[in-house]
């Protein structure tokens, strides 16, 4: 069996690839197992133009944005905060990956960027093995939906309604969805429990209802995966971990793959309990600092790092096997301890 | 809250709503100051075909058909245009308070049309080019100003039509001020508070940019809905929101566009009109745009019957949909509570 030497590689692909590709790996990733979605040398800047390529290496030195003085080209000083510094994230199907960090420290800018919101500087982001910013709005739409924080609402639609707009990128230009999209939106409402709330107005649901209402939406879009942001903020617990468990089921029964952008480090500590592959990736000056395993990054000491707070990570043994840990917060960091920057 | 019932229930009031246009096209045709006898309204209309049992005079036939039929399809057509403008607006900008005029349509058209008046003289028809071209003029003018930041946030349209209608509201003023007080001042003045006495079957040139414009809005509906999630919801969802926006913003103005041609500015029509809609049938606009082109039909008809025979001369149209569209609102708002439509 030929193991690609540089010349024989096509034609070994053709016969045994499953073989060649750990040769392969480091040099033609395209023809490697690619992840669902890669994410490399990703920076953005708000301030950055078209010559926002340019901007490298605005390390951060303090605070959580970097501000830094740099020469532009014509000689005048610029302001330049690259709100993403290098940020590396492979997410797959079937796992979820909750990204935490502090205010600001450019989550919801990464999130935007994979969306197609924002359009990175720097580095590049490929979903499905297709670089994103080749993909028109809809195909992008196939592959990854969206669960926002807060929806705001303008109009009293009614849910079912809401829903069937996840269809939308099944849609040509000028038709709206069939009797085929209706049901896939009524499925999407069972698998969130909220079909009895179909014929309501939107309007008049409460928060929980709401974020519920938005997952259901997103789940009609039929895509992989899912990217959620701080889904959970406004929540009471019990509608938090209604919310959580739906998307746990999401991931072990559907292989849907799933972001969350999350203030809640327990949170992952729950998705593990529940035998998921979680993985926390923890955000701070615009990078991924950390990531890994909730129970092997989530300590004392990373989330002084992180957060600027002394904790404690606490673990209990459940009377259905499963094993808990949670976070119990002490105080906030003391002065000289830990800023909150990166190390 | 029983939907299920307060939907059958509502199917009566929707039956009102799409029968109700045709009802006011025919009946009108009966009523104005110049009394005409119902059986000679009727036999004007035969004798378009050649037929009818005797002919009317010329003066009746002149009435009803080149004067009467094309004032109330020309009503039908701006009251119409301009509510499913303002439904495709307020749904795009996701705000209830915008109307078909908010990013400056009707005070580019109103300074083409004293452009044309004060240094044309230009009367009826002739003004269509001028109005309907500063019109698109101060609409193109907004986009371009919401794109200085490469995209058209909503919040930044909004601006830029507060910006331009303000700039040519002051050249509207400009206009005013270099008119001749004795032919043109009066002329445009009354252009600008709205009129349909001059609508004949010339006028109906206005009708091809409406209808495109509204062809095109009712083919956009489902996106519409999607839009008023919001850019970064719609963008997720699929939708490409510049270039959707774009088209929904583009039939809207060819709508109001051309309805200003034909009625001068006439105000309300695009605001209160969608909010009814909603209250009869709901906030998806594939079921919105054609209620509002029925309610802003009938509405429109009403408003310019009223205009034609409460007094001797006629009163502006802008002036009655104010005056009656206000209060009417005031009371569906407090019938409804304010919710729930």
């Amino acid at each position: 069996m030929a193991m690609g030497t540089g010349r024989s590689r096509k034609a070994s692909q053709q016969q045994v690839p499953q073989m060649s590709q750990s040769q392969q790996a480091m040099d033609v990733p395209q023809v490697q197992q690619h992840h669902f979605i890669e994410v490399r040398g990703a920076e953005f800047s708000y301030d950055a133009d078209a010559k926002g390529r340019d901007i490298r290496d605005a390390k951060g030195r303090d605070g959580r944005r970097n501000g830094d003085k740099r020469d532009s080209r014509d000689g005048r000083d610029a302001e330049v905060r690259n709100v993403l510094n290098s940020v590396d994230l492979m997410l797959d199907k079937g796992q979820i990956c909750c990204l935490m960090g502090v205010n600001g420290c450019g989550k919801s800018t990464l999130i935007d960027c994979i969306l197609g919101v924002n359009h990175i500087t720097a580095g590049s982001i490929e979903i499905n093995g297709v670089p994103q910013h080749q993909m028109k709005p809809h195909e992008l739409a196939r592959l990854v939906s969206y669960v926002p924080q807060v929806h705001d609402r303008a109009f009293p639609y009614l849910v079912k309604d809401v829903v069937l707009m996840g269809r939308t990128a099944y849609q040509s230009q000028f038709s709206s969805p069939d009797d085929n999209d209706k049901q896939i939106a009524m499925q999407s409402l069972r698998q969130c429990g909220i079909e009895h709330l179909a014929d309501r107005p939107y309007t008049q649901l409460s928060g929980g209802e709401m974020q519920m209402v938005l997952l259901a939406r997103s789940l009609a879009q039929n895509a992989p995966f899912i990217i959620m942001d701080e889904p959970t903020a406004h929540l009471d617990f019990k509608n938090e971990l209604m919310f959580m468990e739906t998307v746990t089921s999401l991931v072990a029964d559907s292989g849907i793959g799933v972001l969350v952008a999350t203030h809640s480090p327990n949170q992952s500590f729950f998705f593990e309990s529940c035998g998921l592959d979680v993985t926390a990736a923890l955000m701070a000056d615009g990078k991924i600092c950390k990531r890994g395993k909730p129970s092997e990054v989530l300590n004392t000491e990373s989330l002084r790092n992180i957060y600027g707070i002394e904790a404690k990570v606490l673990s209990t043994d459940l009377e259905d096997g499963r094993h808990l840990s949670q976070i119990a917060l002490v105080s906030t960091a003391k002065a000289g301890e830990g800023d909150g920057s990166s190390q | 809250m029983n939907s299920g019932a307060s939907r059958a229930g509502k199917l009566p009031v929707k039956i009102v709503m799409y029968a109700l246009p045709f009802a006011l096209i025919v009946t009108t045709l009966f009523i104005g100051r110049y009394p005409i006898p119902p059986q000679d309204v009727v036999t004007a209309f035969a004798n378009v075909f050649g037929l009818g049992s005797y002919r009317v005079t010329s003066e009746v036939y002149t009435l009803v058909i080149n004067v009467r039929f094309p004032r109330v399809i020309a009503a039908a057509a701006v009251g119409a245009a301009l509510a499913i403008s303002g439904a495709a607006f307020q749904g795009v900008f996701r705000n209830p308070l915008v109307s078909s005029g908010i990013l400056g349509v009707s005070n580019g058209a109103g300074f083409g049309a004293g452009l044309a008046i004060v240094f044309f003289s230009a009367t009826s028809v002739a003004i269509y080019p001028f109005a309907f071209l500063f019109g698109i003029v101060a609409v193109a003018a907004s986009y371009l100003i919401a794109r200085v930041y490469k995209s058209t946030p909503t919040i930044m349209l909004i601006l830029g039509g507060t910006i331009v209608s303000s700039v040519f509201s002051a050249l509207v003023s400009l206009m005013k001020y270099l008119a001749d007080p004795e032919t043109q001042l009066p002329n445009l003045v009354y252009w600008l508070m709205g009129s349909l006495d001059a609508v004949g079957y010339e006028e109906f040139v206005a009708l091809i940019p409406m209808i495109a414009g509204a062809a095109i809005l009712f083919l956009m509906s489902w996106r519409i809905n999607v839009l008023s999630m919001g850019d970064k919801e719609a963008r997720s969802m699929g939708v490409d929101t510049q270039r959707d926006k774009f088209l929904v913003i583009g039939g809207a103005t060819l709508c109001t566009a051309s309805a200003v041609c034909m009625s001068g500015v006439v105000g309300w029509v695009g605001l209160i009109i969608p909010h009814i809609g909603r209250m009869i049938v709901g906030s998806d606009s594939r079921k919105l745009m054609p209620a509002s082109a029925a309610i802003g039909a009938s509405f429109m008809m009403v408003i310019d019957l009223l205009a034609r025979v409460i007094t001797v001369s006629e009163v502006p149209l802008g002036v009655l949909t104010a005056l009656v569209g206000a209060p009417f609102f005031v009371y569906l708002l407090k019938r409804t509570k304010g919710r729930n439509w």
